[in-house]
């Protein structure tokens, strides 16, 4: 995984080269591409930083630009920056998830603006998945039986009611809740209840 | 010799037909003294002298009172002959304008030999002796004739010459009736036929009494009377004939001037050896030049626009120069404030028998027909503005674009230079690389802006020479942003090695910026690969130069290609219908051609042929 960056797309040399400038200046890794295609090929779905590019570009355009990388489970935020104020396109982008739709014309702050945010975007949303990544890890240690007593724990049955389930003893149930509070770390049922939620467990791994 | 003192009824005869010979040759002469072209009247003053002489000589031979005195008087006789055969001669060449020189010349000779023998001799060129002289009575009167003589060695050079003379006349007068017209014709069998009978009849009669077979005084003149009478008749009758074509002449141009009048033209001559104008009054009102003026050619040039009187007198002297014709248009201002559009035409004439040099014009005021065309053009001029306006709108989006990608350019790179200066990083190279890539920008913005301008511009129209491919790149550089944004693959093939056309740049830009924006909306009904539009140039027909524009769009449709370059005729939506026509319209204002065909390939291929530098147009 490498280090957040801000990746424009333009197909006029000299305003990515201006972008880049100023990104630079304002701090940011800055990596430049000339065409949506370019992007595409440079880039997959662990890099992490945010998209901004332009939306008219012979090619790939913006729109189709964002429709690709959805489609290639690229889910970095997208920063749309335009030369007219186009409407209708500006909704679509805003409703397919952009971030922002910028005028090419747009005051430094706000576009540093648009890229800081988008780069929060990025980074909550790696946190989200490293985090989903840890839990589905733990949850990996746990052994068929346990997760058939977990979800019947996180569904709100009793010790006696689990072992009546299951059909083995309630004592039997004790021990694997002890051995699953273990494993996942946890102290308290409600704890264990939060937990859970962010892991399908009606999908047993 | 001596002069008769008394006189018979045949010397009165003789004597008044001498007078009337001299009064009919003094007319001729004075005629001659005040036309000397009528030079046929000299040679017949020439004949009708002589002809007195010959009559006198005559008389006096009858009169003779020896042998001796008649053979002077037959000496002398011989002078004046020398003139009639030699008017008469030159006489038939210049009036008829036939006959062979040569004969002329050997006539004269033999002529000029015969005096000199005749003078030599004694006692003349007709006889070696004359032994006696007889007295016969000869039209009521008393006359003398020879009587016992022997005729001269030489004197059969007179029949030759009578002969020469003959033919001399015979060939002259059968030359003029074989190519004359009416008159000429009569002339010839008058003048022909009198001399070749009478200087038949008078040479056998003199023969016979040289040769003592009659007994009869020499009659030359009662001989000679009719083709006298024919000569005389004949310049009589050409005078007449002059004056007849001098009144038609005055008739004809009271008519022309009539004519000229009541057509506004102004007819105008400028005789250069009197250095003088004549003017007809419609040219001097046009001119605004007072009679009294009028003659001075100062005058007249003096209201010229000093802007065309160069041009003017250029075209003048050339014409007198080389005998040509002229035509120039320029303006007058009559009055001294206002301007009129003149145009002139005429010829220069040189070398007129007595006439230095003379130039011929008619007028006509054509300001108008001039202001009239200056309309036109100006609405023309409108209409192609117009045109070139609404063309850039359907380009507006894709220019604000290529405007717009600069500025923001700029704009970023000066944001960051700011943010480099704030932060008291120093980075010089940065700084530079910054300023470079700004003045870059603006630049490129500068140029699309100009571009724009130069399209949207009332002007006057331009023509210069200009190659086609440079045409074709003002085009490209309108149209690459726009066909890019809608995925049309724009190529322009050069042709390096085509003459230049001769055009107005930017109204031809507009014509192939108007079919190139066709040509792209047609393609865009196809699927992307088939969006293809190729600018391209050939050598056409006359030598002219053919821009093209080829599409694979769906081609003209089949009812629509008589109607396509008709105004507000149009297949789109959001067409006006006035970009085909009016770029036709400018396609042969440049004396060029608009054309769109479809290709057997599929789509369509629209040409503009224009002419090049030294091809005329048409």
């Amino acid at each position: 995984m490498s280090a957040p960056t801000v990746h424009l797309v333009d197909d006029d040399e000299s305003h990515v080269r201006a972008v880049a400038r100023l990104l630079a200046a304002e701090g940011y890794a800055v990596r430049t591409f000339l065409s949506g295609d370019a992007l595409v090929a440079g880039i997959d779905r662990d890099t992490r930083g945010c998209v901004v590019a332009d939306l008219e570009m012979p090619g790939l355009d913006g729109l189709a630009l964002q429709a690709e990388l959805r489609r290639v489970d690229v889910l970095m935020p997208v920063v749309f920056l335009s030369g007219r104020g186009d409407v209708p396109r500006s909704v679509h982008a805003m409703k397919e998830g952009a971030v922002d739709f910028l005028e090419k014309s747009a005051p430094r702050e706000l576009l540093a603006e648009a890229v800081r945010r988008a780069l929060e975007l990025d980074a909550a949303e790696s946190e989200r998945r490293a985090r989903a990544f840890a839990i589905e890890r733990r949850f990996g240690r746990l052994t068929p039986r346990e997760r058939e007593v977990l979800a019947e724990v996180v569904r709100g049955q009793m010790n006696k009611q689990i072992a009546a389930t299951l059909g083995i003893s309630e004592r039997t149930v004790k021990m694997h809740r002890t051995s699953i509070t273990t494993k996942l770390g946890v102290h308290s049922t409600a704890q264990l209840a939060v937990l859970a939620r962010g892991v399908n467990l009606a999908d047993p791994v | 010799m001596q002069i008769p003192t008394s006189l018979t009824h045949v010397g009165i005869l003789w004597s008044m037909i001498a007078a009337g010979a001299l009064l009919l040759g003094l007319v001729h002469f004075a005629r001659w003294l005040l036309e000397r072209r009528a030079r046929a009247d000299l040679a017949f003053s020439l004949v009708a002298f002589s002809f007195a002489g010959v009559a006198l000589a005559e008389v006096g031979g009858m009169h003779a009172r020896d042998a001796a005195e008649w053979g002077a008087w037959v000496r002398w006789f011989h002078l004046p002959l020398f003139g009639l055969f030699l008017g008469t001669a030159i006489f038939v060449r210049l009036f008829l304008g036939t006959g062979r020189r040569w004969l002329l010349w050997t006539l004269i000779a033999l002529r000029s030999v015969i005096l000199l023998v005749n003078f030599g001799a004694q006692p003349n060129v007709n006889f070696s002796a004359i032994d006696s002289i007889e007295q016969i009575p000869f039209l009521g009167a008393t006359v003398t004739v020879v009587g016992e003589s022997t005729p001269g060695p030489w004197q059969f050079l007179g029949l030759i010459s009578s002969l020469l003379l003959v033919v001399y006349v015979l060939d002259a007068a059968i030359a003029r009736f074989r190519t004359g017209d009416a008159d000429q014709r009569r002339g010839a069998v008058l003048i022909g036929g009198t001399v070749f009978l009478m200087v038949v009849i008078a040479t056998a009669f003199t023969q016979l009494v040289i040769y003592g077979v009659t007994r009869l005084p020499f009659l030359i003149t009662p001989a000679f009377l009719p083709p006298l009478m024919a000569m005389s008749f004949e310049l009589g009758y050409d005078m007449l004939r002059a004056s007849r074509l001098a009144r038609e002449l005055h008739d004809n141009r009271l008519r022309l001037e009539l004519a000229a009048g009541s057509a506004n033209l102004g007819l105008w001559e400028w005789d250069g050896r009197r250095e003088r104008i004549l003017a007809t009054r419609q040219a001097r009102q046009i001119f605004g030049v007072s009679e009294e003026e009028s003659g001075e050619f100062r005058r007249w040039f003096e209201k010229v626009h000093p802007d065309d009187a160069e041009r003017l007198n250029r075209e003048i002297s050339r014409a007198l120069e080389s005998g040509e014709e002229y035509a120039a248009d320029f303006r007058i201002s009559p009055d001294g404030a206002s301007t009129r559009w003149i145009s002139v035409r005429g010829r220069a004439e040189r070398n007129l028998p007595g006439k230095a040099a003379l130039v011929r014009g008619v007028l006509r005021d054509i300001s108008d027909q001039r202001r009239a065309q200056d309309e036109t053009q100006e609405l023309r001029r409108e209409l192609a503005h117009a045109g070139r306006a609404s063309l850039l709108g359907q380009l507006s989006s894709s220019l604000a674009h290529e405007i717009s990608q600069p500025l923001g350019a700029i704009q970023r790179n000066a944001e960051a230079a700011g943010m480099l200066l704030d932060s008291g990083r120093l980075d010089q190279e940065e700084l530079k690389a910054i300023v470079a890539d700004i003045l870059r920008d603006d630049r490129r913005a500068r140029e699309v802006i100009d571009r724009l301008r130069t399209m949207l511009k009332r002007r006057e129209t331009e023509v210069a020479p200009i190659s086609a491919d440079n045409l074709m790149q003002d085009v490209m550089a309108l149209v690459v942003a726009d066909a890019a944004s809608r995925g049309v693959q724009l190529e322009h093939r050069p042709s390096p090695g085509l003459p230049p056309v001769l055009g107005d740049r930017v109204q031809l830009t507009q014509v192939l910026l108007n079919v190139v924006l066709n040509a792209m909306d047609a393609v865009m009904e196809q699927p992307p690969a088939k969006r293809q539009v190729v600018l391209w140039s050939r050598t056409g027909a006359d030598a002219r130069v053919e821009l093209c524009v080829s599409d694979q769009g769906p081609g003209i449709a089949a009812g629509d290609a008589g109607k396509i370059f008709r105004p507000f005729y149009t297949t789109k939506s959001a067409g006006m219908g006035l970009g085909l026509a009016i770029s036709r319209t400018i396609a042969e204002a440049h004396g060029g051609l608009l054309v769109g065909e479809n290709e057997p390939g599929g789509g369509a291929t629209f040409r503009l042929c224009l002419p090049t530098q030294g091809v005329g147009c048409g």
